[in-house]
């Protein structure tokens, strides 16, 4: 489970497992979404873990890219594969394209740029590539159906509207952007300081042409090619 | 002088007991072959096991591979490396040859990769092995085959993944499926001679991508329809669990299943979904009954293929029902043959990074937080977090900042990733492991399994006992 999975899970935790989405909106914004995570252990240590993500968003699909600054992608030099490669394939932080059809249906697909491979992933394999299997967690951030289940923080001002909710010791606070339907943030605390998790999301314009209508000559793997 | 009659006497019934060695008693041999299963997920199965038949104490549970009377400690390295893969994994068991990683039954000098650039001798699914780079080893299947017996593959993976193609192809390189689909063809482009005229009896698994062409969804550039080439050599050819349960195999000598185009579903998966695919003890079961035709007697290799892929994942719990899935096929041809005449073993070709946690108490469940024998409470490590009995060394799990807090994480879900040491980045990357494995064989000619063993002194057991 990732970072903005767990947090997903703490706010879902706190809510009916109703799965309504709301309606597709046609031009939602796309958005920068950091990720960030710390604890402090029995031993005094803070660690804290950060990263971005992109997420464009089309009417039915989501496409999700981990921010990877260039010195800190594989080179593959000494690396070809041949094709069907199923080792050293290293698709750590690639793409994660989601398609949803009209009976609600999920194509999840990770992009293999180096390989030029649309690798299929099967829905018992969600979790080994990030992905919770939820859409409206993937496109909203956070579910709009569990909205109405968060205690309201006055009224909306400003464009958002701020919620509130308690799991256990901890606090979860969203802040809900109305047009744009998505989180802006979401914090999770605990009272005492010892960790904390939070998402961020900021507009951004999306690439022209979309990321998806640059995948001509990419070739269809599944999963398990990543096998041995 | 009385104690040199008595050595004579042991020397003479030394001498018998040799000559009875090379007189055949197995008629036929099941190699059932659990593809990534360690001595962990052996035990992790059996506790899981006993849990599902709902034992007040899950320990005591005993799978089916258990019950059989020998056993043996396999060693599993390969030609150039400490952890093997598949390839050689098997490849030992079926030639009694060492062979480099991912490489299919081939001589052991033989490369997958080209030695100057790194490159694989692969082009999209298809092999480019240059002629010059080593040899092919005769397979345990083709010798019998040669000799009369019939002969046979199963495997919930695709049947032209690493383990059931070394039983009947050679290739330097695994990743070429399109060229070991096409060595598995009487009469095709590219078939395995050694396989006779008339090929192998029963082929059950997954791949169907392999055997057909790209026009029509398949992974194949060369236009090929081998499943209708299949077909044209004799083959009865089924696609479901439904029309496999309907093969009347009184009257079948030729057996093709291809049931999904990748690699079987996952048991779990399989069974909650209601999907169409057979089990594999079904698949067993239909393979034994086609093969018992042969009066000469049989070779059937049965791979529980996907239990390696679920550890790949980390994902214990479909591992474990996997396992249990295997175990279930084991038990099937337990029903169906005589001992007397046929010898079955039991064994992995390789080990993976799973690991069990301490000090769980009794009937503590197998996918759950570790509570203590002593005072049956949680755990904790040293920042108060409980966690799982299961965990793996490696694997592409999350990058956390610290270890979650699993106390309201449901560990028993289906979709739940175990926790791992080191983080290898990329999904599925959790690696082998180089421990022994197990091996557990019964009936004739299975008292030769048993020590410290190499896995490639399998193969002269397994002609032994059968008089080759």
């Amino acid at each position: 489970m990732q970072l903005k999975n767990l947090m997903m899970a703490a706010v879902l935790a706190t809510t009916a497992t109703t799965t309504l989405s709301a309606a597709p909106v046609a031009d939602l914004p796309d958005l920068r979404v950091e990720y960030r995570g710390w604890s402090i252990g029995s031993d005094g240590a803070r660690q804290e873990i950060s990263y971005a993500e992109r997420l464009y968003r089309a009417q039915d699909q989501a496409w999700i890219e981990r921010e990877v600054p260039a010195a800190a992608q594989k080179t593959h030099a000494h690396h070809k594969h041949g094709g069907l490669g199923h080792k050293h394939a290293d698709v750590a932080g690639a793409p994660l394209w989601v398609q949803r059809a009209a009976d609600g249906r999920l194509t999840v697909q990770l992009v293999d740029r180096h390989e030029r491979r649309l690798i299929g992933i099967e829905a018992a394999n969600y979790g080994n590539v990030g992905f919770s299997g939820s859409w409206p967690e993937s496109y909203y951030l956070l579910d709009p159906a569990d909205l109405p289940r968060l205690n309201a923080v006055g009224t909306a001002r400003a464009g958002v509207q701020r919620y509130e909710t308690r799991q256990g010791e901890r606090t979860i606070r969203v802040t809900w952007d109305i047009a744009g339907q998505y989180a802006r943030e979401i914090v999770s605390e605990d009272p005492n300081g010892l960790h904390g998790r939070t998402i961020k999301a900021t507009r951004i314009t999306a690439p022209t042409p979309a990321p998806w209508a640059q995948l001509g000559g990419y070739s269809p793997r599944d999963y398990s090619d990543l096998l041995d | 002088m009385k104690h040199s009659i008595i050595a004579s006497v042991i020397a003479g019934a030394a001498s018998l007991f040799a000559a009875q060695a090379s007189a055949a008693e197995a008629k036929n041999v099941i190699f059932f072959l659990g593809d990534g299963m360690g001595p962990v997920t052996v035990t992790s199965a059996r506790i899981y096991g006993g849990e599902k038949a709902g034992l007040a104490v899950p320990e005591t549970y005993k799978l089916s591979m258990e019950q059989l009377k020998y056993a043996a400690r396999v060693r599993t390295y390969s030609q150039d490396a400490q952890t093997t893969d598949s390839a050689p994994g098997m490849s030992g068991y079926i030639t009694g040859v060492k062979s480099k990683n991912e490489v299919i039954s081939m001589t052991p000098e033989t490369n997958p990769n080209d030695p100057a650039t790194g490159s694989p001798y692969l082009s999209n699914g298809n092999s480019t092995c240059p002629g010059n780079n080593g040899a092919p080893v005769e397979t345990l299947l083709e010798i019998m085959k040669a000799k009369g017996y019939g002969t046979g593959v199963v495997s919930t993976t695709r049947i032209t993944h690493a383990t059931p193609a070394t039983a009947y192809a050679h290739v330097c390189n695994r990743n070429a499926e399109n060229t070991i689909a096409a060595q598995m063809v009487p009469g095709g482009a590219g078939y395995n001679a050694k396989l006779g005229a008339d090929g192998m009896d029963v082929v059950l698994g997954g791949g169907r991508r392999h055997f057909l062409p790209n026009t029509v969804g398949g992974n194949r550039s060369d236009a090929r329809d081998l499943v209708a080439e299949m077909q044209a050599a004799g083959y009865r050819y089924v696609s479901t669990g439904t029309t496999l349960s309907a093969v009347n195999t009184a009257s079948t000598d030729k057996l093709l299943g291809l049931f999904n185009n990748s690699d079987l579903n996952y048991e779990l998966d399989r069974v909650k979904n209601a999907i169409d695919e057979p089990s594999l003890a079904q698949m067993t079961e239909k393979a034994i009954e086609v093969l018992s035709r042969n009066q000469k007697g049989y070779f059937l290799l049965v791979e529980g293929g996907r239990i390696d892929h679920a550890l790949h994942g980390t994902n214990a719990k479909r591992a474990l029902e996997d396992t249990l899935a295997f175990d279930a096929a084991i038990k099937k041809a337990l029903e169906k043959v005589d001992l007397e005449d046929t010898l079955i073993v039991v064994t992995a070709d390789h080990d993976h990074v799973m690991a069990f946690n301490g000090y769980p108490r009794i009937g503590n469940p197998m996918l759950g937080l570790v509570r203590d024998y002593q005072g049956d409470t949680l755990v904790k490590d040293a920042d108060g977090k409980p966690y799982t009995t299961l965990v793996f060394g490696n694997g592409g799990g999350p990058r956390l900042a610290s270890r979650e807090d699993l106390t309201d994480v449901d560990t028993y879900a289906d979709d739940y990733l175990q926790e791992v040491g080191i983080k290898l980045g990329s999904p599925g990357s959790e690696t082998h492991g180089s421990g022994d494995v197990m091996l557990f064989a019964d009936g004739a000619g299975s008292q030769r399994m048993k020590g410290t063993i190499n896995n490639i002194d399998v193969f002269g057991k397994l002609k032994a006992a059968l008089g080759l």
